[in-house]
């Protein structure tokens, strides 16, 4: 089925890049973390990266595309996507973390498959983008981030290389979005 | 006097310019100039002229406020403006279906 023009409009919104560039700059210093034993960075890493999206919005995408307030629907319709999708994220976090317990618990070699958890617990935040932004790029992104899980817990990579394989992608593509946006705008401000 | 078959077209809202606006407005509850200018593809000129117009018909309400020491002046539909879009995609429906095949 063909998306409403106002559907189209609200996923041309995050087609800026900086939400990729913000997401994919955390992931990577999440992985760095677990590189450096250091697995709470994401408690730090968060909410830096929530204000930095802010900012760079604000600073660098809103002087040149402008800014818009989506309507009452659209805004009460995402803010229950999210809160469904907070209360479902903690529910299968905390399943996640009471799986893996018991797994080390009866079996201690089971290490290896906990090693993919933190990535996929990021693929599946990348699976809630998708669907919060109406963007297909950011289910593809968890996509590849659950694959490289899977291929660090075959080739026993540790949980780092799949967050930091994940991170350069979806860092790299928000990049290269956020430079053809605005080749864009100077291209705009050219033929004015 | 009996009522057209077929009904009458707003000029003022027809216009493409103004039209184009009025229909992305219409879509949020409002956007400040530098969007529309993006999303509508107009001049900054032709913009400019078409928010004057549509502002002075009270179709649409400009509000402007400080963000980061910039002034920025956004946009919304008034409740004329959405009446009349209202009305006018009525009407549209009506031609659009009073054509044959």
């Amino acid at each position: 089925m063909k998306p409403s023009p106002e559907t189209r409009l609200f996923r041309a919104h995050w087609q800026d890049g900086t939400l990729d560039l913000v997401a994919g700059g955390s992931v990577l210093l999440i992985g760095i973390g677990y590189l450096f034993e250091q697995m709470l960075a994401e408690i730090v890493v968060v909410p830096l990266a929530l204000a930095a999206w802010v900012i760079l919005r604000r600073r660098v995408v809103e002087p040149r595309a402008g800014h818009v307030q989506f309507a009452r629907l659209r805004r009460r319709r995402s803010a229950r996507e999210l809160l469904a999708t907070v209360v479902v994220g903690i529910g299968l976090g905390a399943l996640c973390v009471a799986l893996v317990l018991r797994a080390r618990a009866a079996a201690p070699t089971i290490s290896d498959a906990v090693d993919a958890v933190p990535a996929l617990l990021v693929a599946v935040a990348a699976l809630v983008a998708a669907g919060l932004t109406r963007t297909w790029r950011f289910a593809l992104y968890a996509l590849v981030i659950a694959a490289a899980a899977a291929g660090a817990v075959l080739l026993e990579a540790g949980p780092a290389m799949p967050l930091l394989l994940g991170g350069a992608i979806v860092a790299g593509t928000g990049g290269l979005l956020l430079a053809r946006f605005m080749a864009e705008c100077r291209r705009g401000e050219a033929a004015e | 006097m009996a009522r057209p078959i077929v009904p009458a077209i707003d000029s003022f809202l027809h216009e493409p310019a103004r039209l184009r606006v009025l229909v992305f407005l219409g879509m949020v509850e409002s956007a400040d100039f530098m969007y529309l200018l993006r999303q509508t593809g107009l001049s900054r000129g032709n913009l400019s002229v078409q928010m004057r117009r549509l502002e002075a018909a009270g179709l649409v309400e400009a509000a402007k406020r400080e963000v980061d020491g910039r002034l920025r002046t956004t946009y919304a539909l008034s409740k004329d403006g959405k009446a009349a879009l209202r009305s006018y995609k009525e009407t549209m429906q009506e031609i659009l279906a009073a054509i044959p095949g």
